[in-house]
């Protein structure tokens, strides 16, 4: 057989190869559908327990806007296989927390310590971040595709199997852990407001409003210890410098954009 | 020096497989936002050329630093490389049924349909998969989950000037 044709026969039977490789590759990396029902199942499970430690804050007005502000974002920049649902929980302390399946969840004390809305939507882009970058699906290998964890959570809902159950709550118990007491790497934390001053970037609002707030939260933690602001990020000092390194390199240091403190006011009070 | 045609042959045939597959990933993109426009330059608040909709396919033409150069039906303009995806967007999914909508009119209305949506909700969370557990608050859920925003609306509302 001439040579030529060999190494063109050659080339051809290694296509399939090269095509295979490509695939594995995009489904080692790439989330399927049954990935975010399982993300989705535990952060409704997540989302329940942490709604059974703080009551909602009975407030509609305030609620909505939060609602409204933080599915603004979230059209334009948050994952498009989830609906995000925001929620105020009727508490002093100073917090928002990211759960997965799309559950953002601020505390009236954060809304208060606010001066505008760049600030909310600062905050609320940050824990949308922290979901975009799936910070606990992969801290805790939440996946549908080895079907594990979502027959457990489907045995469990079943009233069977009490490993399955133990599976989930455990979990639970470990995020609940990273929520509210170990908190997530720190370097997940900077990705996080890095992503959200880009976010503000995008659709307009000024993004130091957002390291103005983080200012504030640093005052409010040393000068008035009754607020709790969480013990799950870096320091305040550290993530400033963080975002700036980032704004100067992203070109947006002299960005500036909305604020909207009177409509903030209006319905904040 | 002649081409040795034992080389150069096989090296066209794996080039005319590759240029395709590497030439799409490089230059194609998609739009992942609802709505986005296309600006003239890239700074959010200068001339909108045209509004590109979530799903779009654009070719990327440059980049500089946070913001990208695009064609869209032969036109050119910036748009932030965080509305932009390699992959078209992924479809939304959602174990919950639209319930109690709080925007336009609904919303003065909103805490009235929430309440009894919370108790149709509750109903099926459990179906949905829940674990119960004594310190879980299921109606809580529901109530937050039971309030539908327009994506739309929300939109216009946090794209409004001052």
């Amino acid at each position: 057989m001439n040579k030529t044709l060999i190494i063109v026969l050659l080339i051809l039977l290694s296509l399939p190869v090269y095509a295979g490789r490509a695939r594995f590759h995009k489904t080692g990396k790439e989330f399927t559908d049954n990935d975010t029902i399982a993300e989705i199942r535990f952060g409704r499970n997540l989302a329940a327990r942490i709604l059974g430690k703080y009551k909602l804050w009975d407030n509609q007005k305030a609620s909505d806007y939060v609602r409204i502000v933080g599915t603004g974002l979230t059209t334009n920049l948050g994952r498009t296989d989830l609906r995000f649902i925001f929620a105020v929980l009727d508490t002093p302390d100073i917090n928002a927390y990211a759960i997965p399946g799309g559950y953002i969840i601020i505390t009236r004390g954060a809304l208060e310590a606010m001066d505008n809305e760049a600030q909310l939507a600062g905050v609320l882009a940050h824990e949308i971040a922290h979901i975009n970058q799936r910070h606990i699906v992969n801290k805790l290998k939440i996946r549908g595709d080895s079907n594990a964890f979502l027959s457990s959570i489907s045995i469990a809902a079943a009233g069977g199997a009490v490993s399955g159950m133990k599976l989930v709550n455990e979990m639970i118990d470990e995020a609940v852990d990273i929520l509210f007491e170990s908190g997530i790497e720190k370097k997940f934390e900077i990705n996080a407001d890095a992503e959200a001053i880009q976010i503000l970037v995008a659709v307009g609002y000024d993004w130091k409003c957002y390291t103005d707030y983080l200012k504030k939260l640093d005052q409010l933690i040393y000068k008035k210890q009754s607020a709790i602001v969480s013990k799950t990020h870096p320091s305040v000092e550290e993530r400033l410098e963080k975002i700036n390194s980032i704004a100067k390199e992203s070109g947006i240091m002299d960005y500036s954009g909305k604020i909207h403190k009177k409509r903030f006011h209006e319905y904040i009070k | 020096m002649k081409p040795n045609k034992n080389f150069v042959i096989p090296f066209l045939v794996l080039l005319a497989f590759l240029l395709p597959f590497g030439g799409l990933s490089a230059k194609t993109m998609f739009v992942k936002s609802l709505k986005v426009k296309m600006t003239e330059a890239p700074k959010y608040g200068t001339k909108t050329l045209l509004v590109l909709k979530r799903g779009n396919k654009v070719e990327k033409l440059e980049q500089s630093k946070s913001w990208v150069k695009i064609k869209y039906k032969n036109k050119t303009g910036w748009v932030h490389k965080f509305v932009l995806s390699n992959r078209p967007p992924r479809k939304r999914i959602s174990l919950l049924a639209r319930k109690v909508d709080i925007t336009s009119k609904a919303r003065k209305r909103a805490s009235t349909f929430t309440s009894a949506a919370a108790a149709r909700g509750l109903v099926a969370t459990d179906k949905d998969g829940l674990v119960k557990k004594e310190k879980h608050d299921f109606i809580a859920l529901a109530k937050i989950e039971n309030v539908f925003v327009d994506p739309e609306e929300a939109l216009s509302f946090i794209s409004e000037d001052e």
